[in-house]
């Protein structure tokens, strides 16, 4: 079970905060660095090496945009990005499908 | 076993951040508490007007109703920017078009069809009520589900207005109060709501 899951999805997307990450980036579609810091209740410098690591494996990208009153720049999920967090998604949903059938 | 915790602690941490996700306050309370005075004095007003100087119904849209609209509008319009200031949201994303379109044209299909009944003589007071259920349906799409309770319990009333007591200043006169009681419920409704779940 774990080997199918490492072989699919890489180390950049297995960790807890980039899993939050990439679920509140996909829910909001555009976020601020501030918004994010607030809910993920993370120091400018965690938050920006864990923004970074997804942008560097491209699941994430910056751009600037109107947020709130002003520029700002804001977060969001590349098409990869996207793509690879329904991939898990669907990958969670056989998992817990599975190990119910397991226990009954 | 391992995997198997971390796929459910993985499941958690999807579910605990899509849930805390999933609705919005849209409006600081005060914008509703505005709503409700001003409603409430555009209602005293109107009846005044009414029952002293004999003013018909697109008479007093026009003079009391419009400025009443505006008032109310412009106080919601800085609550509205304070929100979207404090929450630094983004207007380019789908979640956002679909709520600002889906207000917009309620709110002024609404609008559209009070004055059209207004200049025709039709009884308003169950409309009104109606209205305000309608708007507080939108919201309540977008903003926490509790918000419901107070759609459906205006709508009840807005649709036994609409039945038994439609017309005449004394239906409109409570149809005003219901809507400013309905606009101070909602208010502090989602006061409490805001503090439940955003802390």
């Amino acid at each position: 079970m774990m080997d199918n899951l490492y072989t699919r999805f890489d180390s950049v997307f297995f960790e807890k905060t980039r899993l939050s990450l990439m679920t509140l980036l996909f829910q909001r579609e555009m976020v601020t660095f501030n918004i994010l810091k607030k809910k993920m209740e993370l120091s400018d410098g965690a938050l920006y090496t864990h923004l970074e690591k997804l942008i560097m494996a491209g699941y994430a990208e910056k751009h600037k945009e109107v947020a709130g009153m002003t520029v700002q720049t804001v977060y969001s999920l590349t098409a990869e990005g996207k793509r690879i967090f329904l991939e898990y998604i669907d990958f969670l949903k056989t998992m817990v499908t599975a190990m119910e059938v397991e226990h009954e | 076993m391992d995997e198997q915790k971390r796929i459910l602690e993985d499941v958690r941490i999807i579910k605990s951040t899509l849930d805390s996700e999933e609705a919005r306050l849209l409006l600081p309370p005060w914008a509703y508490f505005s709503w409700a005075l001003v409603v409430a004095a555009g209602t005293a007003l109107s009846y005044l007007l009414y029952r002293g100087m004999g003013f018909s119904g697109i008479q007093l849209a026009l003079t009391v109703w419009v400025p009443a609209i505006i008032i109310g509008g412009s106080f919601e319009m800085v609550g509205w920017l304070s929100w979207l200031k404090k929450e630094e949201l983004v207007l380019r994303t789908d979640w956002m078009q679909r709520m600002l379109l889906s207000f917009c044209g309620v709110v002024v299909g609404l609008m559209a069809l009070g004055f059209s009944l207004s200049a025709s003589g039709s009884g308003l007071a169950g409309f009104f009520v109606i209205s305000l259920s309608i708007c507080f349906m939108t919201l309540g799409s977008y903003s926490w589900k509790e918000v419901f309770y107070e759609a459906y319990l205006l709508l009840f009333i807005g649709v036994l207005m609409l039945l038994f007591a439609n017309e005449g200043a004394a239906a409109s006169l409570a149809a005003g109060f219901i809507c400013s009681a309905g606009f101070a419920a909602a208010g502090i409704h989602l006061k409490i709501l805001a503090r439940r779940y955003d802390g």
